[in-house]
């Protein structure tokens, strides 16, 4: 008879947690509705088209191929950085898709899908410059202070000599009369301060990133089964070439923030 | 969430490191542009009164060109402009790792931060105690001047042996002050990326957050810097022979 208690232990266990796992997957089919939470105020991953007055984008574009994918409307949650995960949490939204960086601290409150999104810190050099970032090891490296790219390049570059300035235009300028051979910053920011600066032809961004930010879909904890459909959906996206064509439309060569394409969803 | 004081943030690892070569550094750029300071502060003061008029308008322009600019402004001016119009080989140069000329603790003397800093902080010190001395010529007595002159003293000669070294007991105080406010004015080198104290305490403040901590070691290292560089000078300071008292000396910080 005593023997038979851990028997009974381990059922109610697999009883309650079962309970708690309420199948969210399930819950959406039923309703026939995928509530996406998503930026609306910032291009390009998510905002207001001008004309249309619809909302559009990199991450509007995979939440429509999710509800497509799972086969429910969509109805967009629109929201901002601070409200991205309360609103998760509060129920009022059944994925966030909001250019969430995925981060050890995040990850204790939500689940995390596969990156569908890479970006971090690259180098701005001028044009006759070596192409490889690992040209740049012994380099003097100009960096905004306070950054996640001063860090980064000290611990990619331990030779390197980063010197930091107070703000981006600085460093700028200190690349402009030769005191630094490369300065480092967010792909995005770079790409907007080469885009705006009058000598843009002198200078060049090198495609490759100094460190990894991985963007992810957020998905409420122990919902497994939503978790591994959202998987399944964004490494059929990538392997249907349709990651792909979202990518070129938001940050293609003809777009107003172009950049390279350089990482696979799925792949590490 | 309550505020709690933790210096071991500040003064282990990484942290206490960057302060160290910090200290160092700002210790070097002083000692460096104290030199430049006081070779540039002879040079202009020796213009400002020599007999030639061209000369000394020349001087008085450059003097009141560098009193009445923003020191930030100069220090940026160096590091930001001027640097960028030297020929590319002289920059390759500076730029360039010089063993010889790095300092213990992987302080290059030979970057554009360091002399930008140098130079910046001696040309603008140099100004200052060049009038400071000059003030102190002032205020002697014509007698003196003119008494020189009867002995047959030539202009050189009077200021060499009579009317200098009189100025310089008058004007040692506000001198000393000069080369003081010299090493604290090093702190704005931080903005064109010489790595001295301030720069160090505030990357501090941005990997670990211990703000309060590093600031206030910071401003220790100053405080320490400034009393000891006060009394060094002072021991220095000339014997006054005209039998006024001294009191006062040691207040010059």
């Amino acid at each position: 008879m005593f023997r038979k208690i851990p028997h009974i232990i381990a059922a109610a266990f697999l009883f309650v947690s079962g309970a708690a796992q309420a199948d969210q997957l399930g819950d959406i089919r039923k309703a026939g509705v995928l509530r996406v939470a998503v930026f609306d105020s910032n291009p390009p991953f998510g905002f207001v088209d001008e004309k249309t007055h619809a909302l559009e984008g990199y991450d509007i574009d995979f939440a429509k191929a999710f509800a497509e994918k799972i086969g429910v409307k969509l109805e967009l949650v629109p929201t901002n950085p601070a409200n991205r995960i309360p609103v998760l949490q509060s129920g009022k939204a059944d994925l966030i898709v909001a250019d969430l960086t995925i981060t050890p601290e995040r990850g204790k409150v939500v689940a995390f899908s596969t990156p569908y999104f890479v970006t971090g810190q690259q180098f701005l050099v001028t044009t006759d410059a070596p192409g490889k970032l690992e040209d740049y090891a012994k380099a003097r490296i100009g960096a905004v202070k306070g950054t996640t790219g001063e860090q980064a390049a000290k611990a990619r570059f331990p030779e390197a000599r980063v010197l930091s300035y107070d703000d981006i235009p600085l460093a700028f300028a200190a690349l402009r009369n030769g005191s630094v051979q490369a300065i480092t910053q967010d792909a995005e920011i770079l790409a907007g301060l080469l885009a705006e600066a009058p000598d843009k032809s002198k200078y060049k961004i090198l495609p490759e990133l100094l460190s990894r930010e991985l963007i992810g879909v957020a998905i409420k904890k122990d919902e497994k089964a939503l978790l591994t459909e959202v998987n399944t959906i964004l490494s059929d996206l990538e392997n249907n070439g349709q990651a792909e064509k979202i990518f070129e439309q938001w940050f293609g060569a003809k777009s107003k923030a172009p950049g390279a394409r350089n990482f696979k969803i799925g792949a590490p | 969430m309550g505020f709690s004081v933790d210096f071991a943030g500040v003064l282990s690892g990484a942290p206490l490191h960057w302060l160290l070569t910090g200290f160092l550094t700002t210790i070097v750029v002083t000692i460096a542009a104290s030199l430049v300071a006081s070779l540039l502060a002879v040079i202009l003061l020796g213009l400002r009164i020599s007999e030639s008029r061209a000369a000394r308008v020349g001087a008085a322009g450059l003097i009141e060109l560098f009193r009445n600019t923003p020191f930030l402004v100069q220090m940026m001016f160096w590091y930001f402009a001027a640097f960028g119009l030297l020929p590319t080989g002289i920059r390759d140069w500076i730029n360039a790792e010089h063993s010889w000329a790095t300092f213990p603790g992987n302080i290059p003397l030979v970057s554009p931060e360091f002399i930008a800093s140098t130079w910046g902080l001696g040309i603008f010190s140099a100004v200052f105690i060049a009038e400071e001395i000059r003030a102190g010529l002032l205020a002697l007595p014509k007698g003196q001047s003119e008494a020189a002159q009867s002995q047959g003293f030539g202009h050189w000669a009077s200021l060499r042996f009579i009317l200098l070294p009189q100025a310089l007991t008058n004007s040692f105080q506000s001198v000393v002050g000069q080369y003081l406010n010299l090493m604290k004015l090093s702190s704005l080198a931080t903005a064109i990326g010489l790595a001295e104290i301030t720069y160090q305490v505030r990357q501090i403040e941005s990997y670990n957050s211990h703000a309060i901590e590093a600031f206030a070691v910071g401003t220790s290292l100053y405080l320490l810097l400034g009393l000891a560089m006060g009394r060094l000078m002072l021991a220095f300071a000339p014997k006054r022979r005209d039998g006024r008292n001294e009191t006062g000396a040691g207040n010059a910080a």
